[in-house]
């Protein structure tokens, strides 16, 4: 009785071992089933080495965290990794998203019920050394620029020294190792996307996660906008130990910012993108 | 025989040890008198059921046995934790050093390997004890597997895995009659229904936690399964959903009773607080009243616990600041004494309706 009642136990539960292994691996063949010119090669300055510590120094995979940045349109956090609230993404594009975006916010209470509002799962398009990286670059430049000619009507300005410095430092860190892919657009349909953004080799659409801030600056009214809060796939496995990283793995394993790594050494890392989160198909030296 | 449930042995044995107990004492008194082949007879027959149930049950015996047992299953809960988090950790350790056909095979390999031999296990091990540790490897390994290979392919998280994980979670509870792997399976299973009462209401599925209201409708799901289905086979199994289930529901409204603005409700903090205060208390009473109604002390236990919770963070709100510290803690002594009372008064209450009924 025992033993009828446990070989039955055993077959089902094997068929549901097995069974998920065949969903994952067919999905994970589906994701792989695109053609190769859906390829985006990127640099290691979007694909670094991440931050390990804890526990988690044990871990012998090495994974690469994918460097994506947001515009926002102030002046002051051009330069900044990961989330943030872009220009672009106003109560037009959270409406489109499912929010309700409706009601005013001149009173506590509809503020509170804008804050009650959680964060969703959409679409992110990721553009990579396009337009938004262009302006991102002339930025840096136009301020180098205008810090500089303050120094040369006041040279002994400590104060103008310090911000051509300053200003200096961004430049280089737009033109050598600051990354170049930025969310530029979010959504829901997948095929819309893709059709606005043919060129694959050049856009990654990618799950992620978004979310609605509320904000009044000096006075102003207050206004809704969206935020990018991450992607749902934040890292990448960089395959097995013999890869071209496997040389790092002294300084990964204990690294703050291993400056090794940091500049643009040339590490080429290809991404086809078939379906939403990108996949790493393959990491080569550009020299 | 193979009729009775475990508990139901143990049950019929202690009946037993308690019977030749009380024969003996009233022998002692001279109430009752057995002739010496009554007495055998007797003693034949409780020493021929205890074996064959200690055999087909594994139960304790005696005293001492059932003190054995209880270290025993305090040592194999500690252990099938251990070993499942030495599992996950030899992985990490080494698994950057394979290549991706090596890394899927081990993980596709491992959780069907280690379940067979559970079963096997299963099959020899009357005490459950070593059953109990290989089938929470085996569920490591199916985590691992899915949380591996998610990494391995860059696969989007997705709540669906907890389905499957529980459904394997549940399947290794039921075959192999182990409550530990019964809470893991109600956890996930938990933690998907969560996760989707959260995306219905539009949020991102991995921010469930964030609206403790979430957990209602798995709660009320898992206080519901003991009632609908028989678990008499399967000893401690019901009490285990029914004291999961007041924890899915009261540990939300406990956190929403202090934390107002992860509600829902679109109202003034203050007034979330309260509502979610006064809703603690009445479900902790509702949970007392129930248990002693129903005969179920997990429920009765669980119950008493939040009820003394919710009383003594009211009085932390109320007094902390403005009272003298000795006072706090005089009148929280001074609590805890009324607490007593009330049992006590309680209990008086039960055994008097005992002796009315007979």
């Amino acid at each position: 009785m025992k033993i009828a009642r446990l070989t039955a136990f055993t077959l089902a539960g094997i068929v549901l071992l097995e069974v998920t292994s065949a969903v994952i691996l067919g999905g994970v063949y589906y994701n792989r089933s695109g053609d190769d010119s859906r390829k985006i090669i990127l640099t290691e300055r979007e694909l670094a080495l991440p931050y390990r510590y804890g526990s988690n120094l044990e871990n012998s995979g090495i994974a690469l965290r994918l460097n994506y940045r947001v515009a926002t349109g102030r002046k002051h956090e051009y330069h900044f990794s990961g989330g943030g609230s872009p220009a672009w993404f106003g109560k037009e594009k959270l409406a489109e998203l499912g929010y309700d975006v409706s009601s005013a916010l001149d009173t506590e209470q509809q503020r509170r019920a804008y804050r009650k509002l959680r964060d969703k799962e959409a679409l992110l398009v990721l553009e990579y050394d396009g337009a938004t990286y262009q302006s991102a670059l002339a930025f840096a430049q136009k301020t180098l620029t205008e810090k500089q000619q303050q120094l040369e009507r006041d040279p002994l300005s400590e104060t103008y020294k310090n911000q051509v410095k300053q200003a200096r430092q961004m430049l280089e860190r737009e033109q050598i190792s600051s990354s170049r892919l930025f969310v530029v657009d979010v959504g829901r349909d997948e095929q819309a996307l893709r059709k606005q953004y043919p060129d694959s080799t050049r856009h990654i659409i990618a799950a992620g996660k978004v979310g609605v801030s509320i904000r009044s600056e000096k006075g102003q009214q207050w206004q809704v906008i969206g935020t990018i809060r991450s992607l749902s796939i934040g890292e990448t496995m960089a395959g097995h130990w013999h890869n071209p990283f496997a040389q790092y793995r002294g300084n990964y394993r204990t690294m703050g910012k291993p400056a090794a790594v940091r500049s643009d050494t040339g590490q080429t890392a290809y991404l086809p993108c078939p379906a939403p989160g990108p996949t790493l198909s393959g990491i080569s030296s550009l020299w | 025989m193979n009729q009775l449930s475990k508990s139901e042995a143990q049950q019929r044995v202690d009946q037993i040890h308690s019977f030749q107990a009380e024969m003996n004492e009233l022998e002692q008194e001279r109430v009752l008198q057995l002739t010496d082949a009554q007495r055998q007879a007797l003693h034949n027959y409780h020493a021929g059921l205890v074996m064959q149930l200690s055999h087909s049950f594994d139960i304790d015996h005696d005293q001492r046995s059932r003190q054995l047992s209880l270290g025993m299953r305090v040592a194999s809960f500690l252990g099938a934790l251990a070993l499942a988090a030495s599992v996950f950790f030899l992985f990490y350790q080494y698994w950057g050093r394979m290549n991706t056909h090596a890394q899927v095979t081990i993980l596709i390999a491992a959780p069907v390997f280690m379940f067979i031999t559970t079963m096997l296990i299963a099959a020899r091990d009357q005490s459950g004890y070593f059953t109990k540790l290989a089938a929470m490897v085996t569920f490591a390994c199916f985590v691992l597997k899915l949380v591996m290979l998610g990494q391995i392919f860059n696969i989007t998280p997705s709540d669906r895995a907890f389905i499957v994980w529980a459904a394997f979670a549940f399947l290794l509870a039921y075959s192999c009659n182990t409550r530990l792997l019964l809470a893991a399976g109600i956890l996930c299973i938990s933690a998907y229904i969560s996760a989707r009462t959260g995306t219905w209401s539009g949020m991102y599925w991995l921010d469930f936690g964030e609206r403790p209201e979430n957990f209602f409708p798995a709660a009320v799901i898992m206080l519901l399964v003991p009632q609908f289905i028989n678990h008499r086979h399967f000893w401690g199994f019901a009490s285990i959903y029914r004291v999961f289930g007041l924890l899915l529901l009261l540990l939300p409204v406990l956190l929403l009773a202090n934390w107002g603005d992860g509600s829902y409700i679109n109202a003034d903090e203050d007034i979330i607080e309260g509502g979610y205060q006064l809703l603690g208390f009445a479900l902790s009473a509702l949970a007392i009243w129930l248990g002693l109604r129903k005969h179920w002390p997990e429920v009765i236990n669980t119950g008493n616990v939040f009820f003394v919770i919710f009383l003594y963070t009211k009085m932390f709100d109320w007094w902390w600041e403005i009272m003298p510290k000795y006072l706090f803690f005089l009148i929280i002594g001074l609590t805890a004494v009324l607490f007593l009372l009330i049992f006590k008064r309680l209990r008086v209450t039960g055994l008097l309706s005992v002796r009315g009924a007979q």
